[in-house]
Formats: C-alpha cells, sequence, structure tokens
C-alpha cells in the first residue's frame, strides 16, 4: 500500500510541474501503430513547446503569438523558481510527511500479497514470459488492425473500381475469331501478379482436321502420334508444357513440337497404316436422344387408331364366324364330350323281375305314410 | 503405501521366509496374481477349492458334467439311389395327359417346313420324329413340351428359312453354316429342333451335340491322339455314347447303308456290315469309339451318301479354352478336342460336306461363359471375310481386346439367324394354340393376343408361354 501512496506522491509532482523542473532522463515512448497511414501534418514547434506535455501543448499552440510570448515568459520563470534548491527540499518534505502519515494510518498488509496466478498443468516447466512489454493498453487488438487493414484495401478498390475502370472500356478491342491459318489455340494462366508454380503453364490446343496440308493418310499418322493427348470426341489435340521458366520458353517449345509433330506426319517413309487406332484413353458419353420416330404426332394417333379398330373389326368377324377360341369353352366341351361318350357305352345291368303289386307291398307303402 | 516403504516400517522377517514365497508361486500359479511386493502377504491364507467345481475349461478327467445331446432328426425315407436324382433332373416329359388333344392339329410334313402359308400356325411333330429327336435329346428340360398333350411347334418365319436352307443344301449339295442367336427364350433351341426335326424328315444321317458344356467341362474321359499335331484329344466315353444315339436315332437310314471303304481299324470288319451296325460296334467298345467315329465319318462322305445334319447347343462353350488339361498342365482350347475340331472345321467352311448338309449351333443365352470373339461374330449384320474383316477393324473389332483367332477364324462367314420376337400373327397362332389345349381358359381375342406379346417383351416366345400359360393366376 505504501508503495501505492508513494507512486501517488509522484504523480502529484509531475502535475504540479507541468514544466519539468529537473532534468529527467527521458524515457522513450512505446512505439504506436498509427490510426492513419496518412502522414502527420504538424506545425514547427519551438522549444518551449517540446517541454510541453501533449495538453498543453495543443493549448499552446491554438493561442495566439502574443499570448503564447506571455505564456513562454511565465513558464519559464515558473520552470526556473522550481527548479530551486530549496523549493525542491520544500516539495519533498511536504510529501514525505503525507507518506508517513498514510502509512501510519494504514499500515502496510504484509500478507496480502498478489497471489500468483498458478500455471496450469499444460505450461508447467515452461519459462515464465513474464507481462508483454510492448503493449501498454492503449492499443486494439491485432485482429482488429487486420480488419481494419482489410478494410482500408477495400476502400482502395472501390475507388479504383468508381475512378479508373471506366476508363478501361477506352482500350477494348472487338473480338475477331480465329482464321483457318490460326488453328492453334494457347491457354496462358494469370494469378493476378502473384508468384505461382504453374504461371509459367502453356496449354496449346488444335485439331488435326483444321491442320493445314494433311492428307487422309496423314491426319491418321499424326492421330496416332498424338496418342493420348487426342480426344476422339472432339475430335482436339491438347498438349501441355511447364518445364521451362518462362512462359514464352514454354510456348515456343509447344510451337516447335506442333510443327515437329507435323513434318513426322507429311513423312512418306513410315504412314503408321498398320497399327490400329487406340483411342482406349477416352471413353464416349454414350447420348441418348429421343428418337423422332416414337414422337406421338396426329398422324401417328391416327394411324394407331385406325389399327385398334381393324383389330376389333377382326374380333368382331372371328365371333360372328364362331372362330374365337375360349379356352374355358374347350375344356367345358371336352367334358361333355367324355360324358357323352361314356353314357354312349351300353353298361350291363343285372336284370330283375317285375313283381306285381301284391299285398304285402302295399301294407309296406301304408305302414310308410 | 509404497513397497520401500513397507520393508522399512515391518521388522526384518527371516531370510527363509522371503526366499519360501518362490516356490508356492510358482505351484499355485492360478491363484496368485504376479505379486507387486516383495514382502510376505499378511492376510489369511485363501479357502480351499471345493472339489468337482470348475468356472470354465472342460472337467477334469473323471468327473461328470452335464452334457446336453443334439438332436438329429433321423429321415426314415430312403435315401435316393445313385443316379436317381440326376435322372429325375434330366427327365424328358413330352406329354400332358390332363391336357386336351387338340381338334385338327395337323403333323409336320416336308412341305409344312418350308410352306410360308404355314407361318403362324402350329404342327404336332410325327412319333418316329419324336422317338429321334428324343434319343439325339434334343428336347430340353426347361422347354415347355411337359404342358400340352403332345409335341408339337410353331411354324415361324425363322422355320421357314432354315427349311429353305435344309432343302438348298440338299438340291445343291452344298454345306451351309448358320448359327442362331437372339435374345434369351426367343426360340434359339427349339428352331434348332425344328432343322433336326426337318432332316429326319427328309432322310438325313443326324449328329447332334445337344449340350456343347458337357464335352469341354471336364466330365468325360479325355486321351491324347497319337501322331497328331497339335495334339488332338478323344473324349472315348462321349464318342461311345453319341456313336450309340447315332444309330438309334438314324437307324431308319443307316441300316440300309453297307460300308464301302477300307478302313484301318484295330479290328477285322464284316464285308456287307451296315452302317449302324458299325456305329453299334463303337458303342459297345469306347477304347475303339473314336476310330469308328472316323470310319464312319468317311463311309458318310463317301459319294452317293445322304446329307449330313451336324447341330450343336451352346455354342460359346466350344469357342474358348476347355477345363481339360494338356501334359504340361496348360488348358487344352476346346478346338483341341477331336469332337470338337470334327465340328468346328465344318462350321468354319474348313471342310465341305461332299454330299451336301447343314452344319448348325445355337448360342445359349441363359448359360455362356464370356468369348469376346464370339460376341462380335452375331453382330456382323453381313458375313464377311475375315481378311476384310480384319481391313474393316477399326469399325467393328477392337485390336486392343485379347481375342482367341482360332474362333474368329472358326466363326468366319458363318450365316448368322437373329432370334427375335414373334410377330402378332404368329403369337396368335401359338395363344390360340395354348387355349385349345385347354392350357389357356381366356377368350384370343387381339386385345387379349397384344396385351401378352407386349409382356413378353414383344413377343418373346418363352416369355410369352411363361406369361399365359405358365403364370396363370
Amino acid at each position: 500500500m505504501a508503495t501505492a501512496v508513494k507512486r501517488l506522491g509522484f504523480q502529484a509532482r509531475q502535475c504540479v510541474c507541468r514544466i519539468p523542473a529537473r532534468q529527467r532522463p527521458q524515457t522513450l515512448p512505446a512505439w504506436q501503430r498509427p490510426f492513419s497511414s496518412t502522414p502527420a501534418r504538424c506545425e514547427q514547434l519551438d522549444d518551449f513547446a517540446k517541454t510541453l506535455n501533449s495538453e498543453d501543448r495543443a493549448f499552446y499552440q491554438s493561442l495566439p503569438p502574443e499570448e503564447r510570448a506571455l505564456m513562454r515568459t511565465v513558464g519559464q520563470s515558473l520552470g526556473e523558481h522550481m527548479a530551486r534548491q530549496d523549493v525542491q527540499q520544500a516539495f519533498s518534505d511536504e510529501i514525505d510527511d503525507i507518506a508517513d502519515e498514510v502509512e501510519r494510518q494504514f499500515p502496510p498488509n504484509l500478507e496480502e500479497r498478489e497471489e500468483r496466478k498458478s500455471q496450469g498443468f499444460w505450461a508447467l516447466g515452461e519459462p515464465e514470459m513474464g507481462e508483454d512489454e510492448e503493449f501498454q493498453g492503449d492499443d486494439i487488438s491485432s485482429i482488429a488492425h487486420g480488419e481494419l487493414e482489410q478494410h482500408r484495401e477495400f476502400r482502395e478498390y472501390a475507388r479504383l473500381a468508381a475512378w479508373e475502370l471506366p476508363l478501361l472500356s477506352k482500350l477494348s478491342v472487338p473480338f475477331e475469331p480465329p482464321s483457318e491459318n490460326q488453328p492453334l489455340r494457347f491457354r496462358y494462366t494469370s494469378y493476378m501478379g502473384e508468384q505461382h508454380p504453374a504461371a509459367r503453364k502453356v496449354v496449346v490446343e488444335f485439331s488435326p482436321f483444321d491442320m493445314p496440308e494433311l492428307s487422309y493418310q496423314q491426319r491418321g499418322k499424326l492421330i496416332k502420334l498424338c496418342g493420348a493427348r487426342y480426344n476422339p470426341s472432339s475430335r482436339v489435340v491438347k498438349m501441355s508444357c511447364e518445364s521451362f521458366e518462362t512462359q514464352a520458353q514454354n510456348k515456343r517449345y509447344l510451337g516447335d513440337l506442333v510443327n515437329k509433330l507435323l513434318t513426322e506426319a507429311r513423312d512418306p517413309t513410315d504412314t503408321f497404316e498398320d497399327v490400329p487406332f487406340d483411342f482406349r484413353h477416352h471413353k464416349r458419353k454414350p447420348n441418348f436422344a429421343f428418337p423422332q420416330a416414337w414422337l406421338m404426332t396426329p398422324e401417328r394417333q391416327k394411324q394407331l387408331e385406325e389399327k385398334r379398330q381393324q383389330r376389333l373389326l377382326l374380333d368382331q368377324q372371328r365371333t360372328q364366324q364362331g372362330t374365337l377360341i375360349t379356352g374355358a369353352e374347350r375344356i367345358q366341351q371336352a367334358i361333355e364330350n367324355e360324358a357323352l361318350a361314356a353314357a354312349a357305352e351300353p353298361v350291363v345291368v343285372e336284370a330283375q323281375q317285375q313283381r306285381g303289386k301284391g299285398r304285402e307291398q302295399q301294407r309296406q307303402s301304408r305302414g310308410r305314410r | 503405501m509404497p513397497s520401500s516403504r513397507c520393508l522399512l516400517r515391518l521388522p526384518h522377517p527371516p531370510s527363509s521366509l522371503l526366499a519360501a514365497p518362490i516356490a508356492p508361486h510358482t505351484s499355485t500359479s492360478l491363484r496368485h496374481a504376479a505379486p507387486f511386493s516383495a514382502s510376505a502377504s499378511q492376510c489369511m491364507p485363501a479357502p480351499a477349492k471345493k472339489k468337482g467345481v470348475t468356472f470354465g475349461g472342460p472337467p477334469a478327467r473323471g468327473t461328470k458334467a452335464l452334457r446336453i445331446k443334439k438332436t438329429v432328426r433321423q429321415s426314415t425315407a430312403r435315401p435316393p439311389a445313385p443316379g436317381e436324382r440326376r435322372a429325375l433332373r434330366k427327365r424328358i416329359v413330352l406329354s400332358n395327359t390332363n391336357a386336351l388333344e387338340v381338334a385338327g392339329l395337323r403333323d409336320a410334313t416336308l412341305d409344312s417346313l418350308v410352306d410360308e402359308a404355314m407361318v403362324g400356325k402350329v404342327v404336332g411333330l410325327p412319333g418316329q420324329v419324336v422317338d429321334s429327336l428324343r434319343v439325339v435329346e434334343a428336347f430340353k428340360v426347361h422347354q415347355g413340351w411337359g404342358l400340352f398333350r403332345r409335341p408339337a411347334c410353331l411354324v415361324r418365319k425363322e422355320t421357314v428359312e432354315i427349311g429353305r436352307v435344309v432343302a438348298e443344301a440338299e438340291e445343291q449339295k452344298t454345306t451351309r453354316r448358320v448359327v442362331l442367336c437372339g435374345e434369351r427364350n426367343s426360340g434359339k433351341s427349339v428352331l434348332l429342333l425344328q432343322g433336326l426335326a426337318g432332316a429326319f424328315m427328309r432322310g438325313w444321317v443326324v449328329l447332334n451335340f445337344p449340350e456343347a458344356k458337357d464335352l469341354t467341362i471336364g466330365h468325360t474321359a479325355y486321351s491324347p491322339i497319337p501322331n497328331t499335331t497339335p495334339t488332338q484329344y478323344a473324349q472315348r466315353t462321349y464318342t461311345a455314347n453319341l456313336l450309340s444315339q447315332i444309330s438309334k436315332a438314324n437307324a431308319s437310314v443307316l441300316s440300309a447303308l453297307q460300308i464301302t471303304q477300307s478302313h484301318d481299324l484295330p479290328m477285322p470288319l464284316q464285308r456287307n456290315l451296315t452302317l449302324d451296325r458299325l456305329c453299334e460296334l463303337g458303342a459297345r467298345d469306347p477304347d475303339i469309339a473314336w476310330p469308328i467315329f472316323q470310319a464312319l465319318w468317311k463311309e458318310l462322305t463317301a459319294p452317293g451318301r445322304p446329307p449330313v445334319f451336324m447341330a450343336l447347343d451352346g455354342l460359346a462353350h466350344v469357342m474358348r479354352l476347355s477345363a481339360y488339361l494338356a501334359p504340361d498342365t496348360k488348358p487344352i482350347h476346346a478346338h483341341d478336342l477331336a469332337l470338337v475340331n470334327h465340328f468346328v472345321e465344318y462350321l468354319s467352311g474348313q471342310k465341305q460336306l461332299g454330299n451336301g448338309g447343314v452344319v448348325m449351333a445355337a448360342v445359349s443365352e441363359s448359360n455362356q461363359p464370356r468369348t469376346p470373339a464370339l460376341e462380335h461374330a452375331p453382330r456382323r449384320k453381313q458375313p464377311e471375310s475375315f481378311l476384310e474383316h480384319q481391313l474393316r477393324q477399326l469399325k467393328h473389332w477392337n485390336p486392343y481386346v485379347k481375342g482367341d483367332e482360332r474362333v474368329i477364324k472358326a466363326l468366319d462367314g458363318v450365316e448368322v439367324l437373329r432370334l427375335k420376337g414373334l410377330s402378332r400373327e404368329e403369337a396368335r397362332g401359338v395363344m390360340e394354340y395354348y387355349a385349345a389345349s385347354g392350357m389357356l381358359r381366356n377368350t384370343v381375342t387381339e386385345g387379349f393376343v397384344s396385351e401378352k406379346w407386349s409382356l413378353a417383351g414383344q413377343g418373346i416366345v418363352g416369355e410369352l408361354e411363361r406369361a399365359a400359360v405358365r403364370l396363370r393366376v
């Protein structure tokens, strides 16, 4: 506590002497990140202003010159006064008295110390880093700085879009499709000024069918030479190069290669006719198109309807002629025929003599009643 | 409490005690786990084990344990005799006494199989032909012969085509080579049967391999034939059976023919021996079956003999490596089997039948091993020579697919007859036959025929039968 009070005392002394009384070694202020990137444009400071703190300096600078001179003389005399030995002594005695008084009232509590924060398990055995020396609680976090930086960038590009992009239309050139004597199509890759290993890559595409002065046979040889780089669906050969350091070198190489291929294809010593085309690298995408013949048109509808009518007519005719066959009927007929055949066969039955109505019979019939 | 402290606090035990625990630990290791402490245990000794009680593991010798027997049901039925199940599986039923006799069903004649006016009508197979067909195993188990009163078949457009092929071969004394292919159940085997029936009716000699699979899956004995390059292999048991089939099925033709050629056979032959007797000799003794088969073939191809009809079902099985192994443990190509080679020589056109004849093979779609060359051959629309084919291979044959050159050559230039579904008229004819047999109860109207025809994938005949007769709701 005492230390705190002592610190208070120093503060008081600092407050009192706005004008530095003693030549204390000036501590270098910590570097602070500027909020703005624009360089500060300030007025030329005189020697007196440099001795003031920021608030006073601002006040001093806002004054008209005659008042400034007045303030300067007063300030200088005050400084001289405060720098005197006896004044200093009086101040320090006063402060010591107050400090002793406070210490008497609030005796220092030895036990009440700030507890050390436990390091936790994961920091065990790690050297202590101590407090951040640079950060003095007067700045925003680095993430916030990042956000600000990004926002500045947005604004910069917004300015560009608003002021400079419209000017680009002056440079526009109308598109011209490549002519017949430009069968090669090159592709380059730009990473907008960034360094990238693929930035030097150049791709060339061409169709052997667009190449000039090639016979049927020579074109076949060219396709066979190109191997898996030929796509039989689109009829395009695609080759790339990134083995050299610059884009131009790669493009040169590709151009030479195409020339070499063409000379080889035109070379009649080996026509490659005995080598079959090899398109195993390519899988053709099946194209399922709806057959035009299946489309239901009014004529087709009419045709189908006529066919149905004809079939119905045929059925009617057959019914009238009795040639329509029904399975169930046939089965029924067969059963009946079987029964008839069975009935037609003579059955031997035991002969029985007929007896006349005698008394006994009459009695029986009466009894039944 | 750590062990070191424990030892400190306790009075030192005599050295004998410290040494002692080593012995009991080894003997009663079950009771004690490995000790954490080297000090003698202070607790009471564990209670003695009860005798006869075990916790896991089999009971000790001499003790009784609970045993639950598994209930095994004793079947009282007689187990099937050897070959009984096979006989049941292979049984061919050609008649259904519950089916009605169809009034007005005419027997097939030579003309009816060539006449276009007969297309769409059902004809019965004559009794003698049925017997012969049964002997050469032309009827298959899965076909619907057992549903009707007597064997009868539909005359379809392709039947007439085949009939014409047979008639032309007889007239011009040429060899016609035909491969039948088409969708599953589209009637390839039955068309082959119709071809065989036509040949029987014409008095041809018929040679039928009912299942090509039986030749190549390694189920019959085989032996190399000496002095052949490349080595050929004879299947003597199969050949003997084939000879017996030939003699029985073609008895009426062969009994009228006598041997005229000289043969190099291991036994002397009677001078006026008829050919059916010759076949029987081979059928009786498998050892001489292959030489006898060769002798028979020499007789049949001699001038003045009747034409020959050779048929094979399941072509894909003979167009690949067989399951047999050569002495160098490499698989034998099916074309190196003597019987297969015999058939393939005529199918490929390498040899011609002097008296005319037909070599016909059917592809089986339900039992077909993958042979890329065979898949390719039926795809070709026009018959073309191998050279032409080689020239146009880009469009048709993928040169980077491993193909069997022997197979490609064997199928070079064959006529391919692709079977599709029946036409509506044909479908109507066969369905009227179903109804007249009492196997289909509905009235056969145009609408009904259309419905079943569509259900059967546009008239696939096997599916039509299934939809109309078998799947009756």
